[in-house]
């Protein structure tokens, strides 16, 4: 059990260009699965790697359990990464992929074949010891990546990109893996993904990055729920923004006054609601007139447009819960507990 | 890949068929006179093949400490320690130039063939005097040394062509999993390239070993190799021993072809692409 902390870490690759990490400061608890999420250039795998050691820093610090690592050259530093791309090395058998890092670590080859074989139960693949990597599938060549991984039982765990290039059905499988192991060997797990669906089912905490920084570093449900602002929300697939002010349990907004349940302080704000909260009903409180533009079919719900005085509003709402007749002119129900503002400068 | 015709070929395979067996005669001829030379004792103008034949020429020439012999040792040594030295020098300047890309490469890449273009009697006339002055001339360590020009160039852009396709990720993973740098070359880098290593080292073997005009510029006739021998004999030496010795002269390099041809993968090829 590890924990990693990130001390103001500074990167750039070239003095011309933005900093791929900027002064980043992040706890990353111990026996947990934390998820880096942001989308391609938020520096997210340039620091999963300053973490394994693969890059240098301009500035900062990494310490596992509070002491610096900086000095420790990655072969001997505990933190192992499973490439996007599993890398396995195509002139070993599957079997010596695995075996690779107890090799180093010169552990006798009678001991290393045990551990291989309990490796490959438990990625459940027991008999392609003998076979080469590129006789694998895509999701099987990930699994012995990970296996490989873990059979040195690493201080701390990266995964860059673990799901990214597997199937959908592969993907639920591979997440269940992860979660398994991760809970059988109570490694200090990183994963880098852009995929918030990934990080929201795999991790315990995420770090929301963008443009080397950390946006919010809270648990998925906060992410989703209780987004700091308007970036993080959208991320997390808000869509509906209204500029308001906020005043005690009531947001002022332009289209009329919403009560929420949380406390606000009197400021000017964004009121956010995400889509598959609004409801569809009869009039009554915290309600918006408004005219259907778009109604699209998904198969198990419809995702609908609606157009409100100035504004238009996105709902997703399950089949079961529309109204059977749906006329043109809709009441739209924005529930007190669903609403959250966003601080505005 | 060669389309098959079934029934009557057309005038395209025809033409395919002829031009591969004027190229295979090409090659296979002059081996083909040579052997017979080789065993006759007397062949004269009307006769298809020699009337008496003899073993005499191969017992003469491989006999003990015969010039042959020694000149046979001396090529041998000096390919295989041009050949490891430059495979040694080639590596890292290949892996910059296969790996990486930055301001100059072209320029660098060009400077690199260069030895391989200009004639070899520009560059060497200004190295043996040099070599005088070191005292290098006339001595096997001189001519090794002097083979490096012409040879580093093919070693570098073979080299640099298996650099290309080869993904470097993978030193940092084996890192990652606890390998220090020697073990990542021993046991990643090395055998992942390992291909275009035989076929960079196999190039620069047979430049070495088919080196004349700088053997006999820097040896000045006292580094005795088997082209220099080959040479002199040509000139003046009866047909038998000429065949001989050019038999023996060929054998090495069509051995070494056939043991490496298993090794030569698409991804050593790559390398040759690029000449």
């Amino acid at each position: 059990m590890t924990q990693v902390s990130l001390r103001h870490i500074h990167k750039q690759y070239a003095a011309s260009l933005t900093p791929a990490v900027n002064r980043l400061s992040l706890d990353i608890p111990s026996g947990k699965i934390t998820a880096l999420l942001g989308a391609s250039g938020s520096g997210k795998t340039t620091l999963l790697k300053i973490i394994a050691g693969l890059l240098p820093v301009i500035d900062g610090d990494v310490l596992f359990d509070g002491r610096s690592v900086l000095s420790i050259p990655t072969e001997q530093r505990g933190a192992v990464m499973v490439f996007q791309n599993h890398l396995l090395f195509p002139h070993m058998t599957i079997e010596q992929n695995i075996g690779f890092g107890l090799k180093m670590r010169g552990v006798n080859a009678a001991l290393i074949r045990e551990r291989v074989a309990e490796m490959l139960a438990l990625i459940q693949l027991p008999d392609v010891n003998k076979r080469r990597p590129h006789q694998l599938s895509g999701g099987q060549q990930q699994r012995v990546a990970l296996a490989r991984a873990l059979i040195i039982e690493p201080r701390v765990l990266l995964l860059d990109e673990p799901l990214s290039n597997l199937d959908a059905h592969l993907r639920d499988e591979m997440r269940d893996l992860i979660r398994q192991v991760q809970q059988t060997f109570g490694i200090t797990t990183i994963i880098v993904t852009h995929d918030q669906q990934d990080a929201v089912v795999l991790a315990d905490v995420i770090a929301l990055m963008r443009d080397g920084e950390v946006q919010q570093f809270d648990s998925p449900d906060a992410l989703f729920n209780r987004p700091i602002n308007e970036q993080v929300a959208r991320f997390f697939g808000s869509v509906n923004f209204l500029t308001c002010t906020s005043d005690g349990h009531v947001a002022r907004t332009e289209v009329g006054p919403f009560e929420i349940s949380s406390q606000m302080p009197s400021q000017r704000a964004l009121l956010t609601i995400r889509p598959e909260h609004i409801r569809i009903v009869q009039a009554s409180s915290n309600t918006l007139q408004g005219v259907i533009e778009v109604q699209q079919f998904m198969g198990t719900y419809y995702r609908i447009l609606v157009r409100v005085p100035e504004s238009s509003v996105k709902i997703i709402a399950h089949t079961t819960t529309l109204p059977n007749q749906m006329a043109e002119r809709v009441t739209l129900h924005f529930p007190p507990e669903h609403l959250w503002i966003i601080p505005q400068d | 890949m060669v389309e098959r015709h079934r029934g009557t070929p057309d005038i395209k395979s025809i033409l395919r068929y002829l031009l591969l067996g004027i190229m295979g005669l090409a090659f296979t001829a002059p081996m083909i006179a040579f052997l017979l030379n080789a065993f006759a004792r007397q062949w004269f103008f009307p006769q298809l093949l020699p009337q008496t034949w003899t073993l005499e020429a191969w017992e003469r020439l491989l006999s003990g400490r015969s010039e042959f012999v020694q000149a046979l040792g001396n090529s041998a040594l000096i390919a295989s320690v041009v050949t490891l030295v430059a495979l040694i020098l080639g590596l890292p300047a290949a892996r910059v130039m296969g790996l990486y890309r930055f301001r100059g490469k072209r320029v660098i890449e060009f400077l690199l063939l260069l030895p391989a273009v200009v004639p070899p009697l520009a560059v060497s006339m200004g190295l043996t005097v040099n070599f005088l002055r070191w005292g290098l001339a006339g001595t096997w360590v001189g001519v090794a040394l002097v083979h490096l020009v012409p040879v580093l160039p093919y070693v570098v852009l073979i080299l640099s062509g298996t650099f290309a396709s080869y993904d470097v990720s993978h030193e940092a993973q084996a890192r990652s999993l606890g390998a220090k740098p020697l073990a990542v070359f021993r046991y990643i880098t090395l055998p992942m390239i390992f291909p275009g290593v035989v076929v960079a080292g196999l190039f620069a073997f047979l430049i070495s070993w088919s080196q004349y005009l700088l053997t006999l510029l820097v040896g000045g006739g006292r580094v005795m190799t088997l082209p220099i021998l080959l040479f002199s004999s040509a000139s003046g030496s009866n047909n038998t021993t000429i065949a001989v010795q050019a038999l023996m002269f060929t054998a090495p390099t069509l051995l070494l072809l056939l043991f490496t041809s298993r090794v030569l993968s698409r991804n050593a090829l790559t390398g040759l692409a690029r000449l």
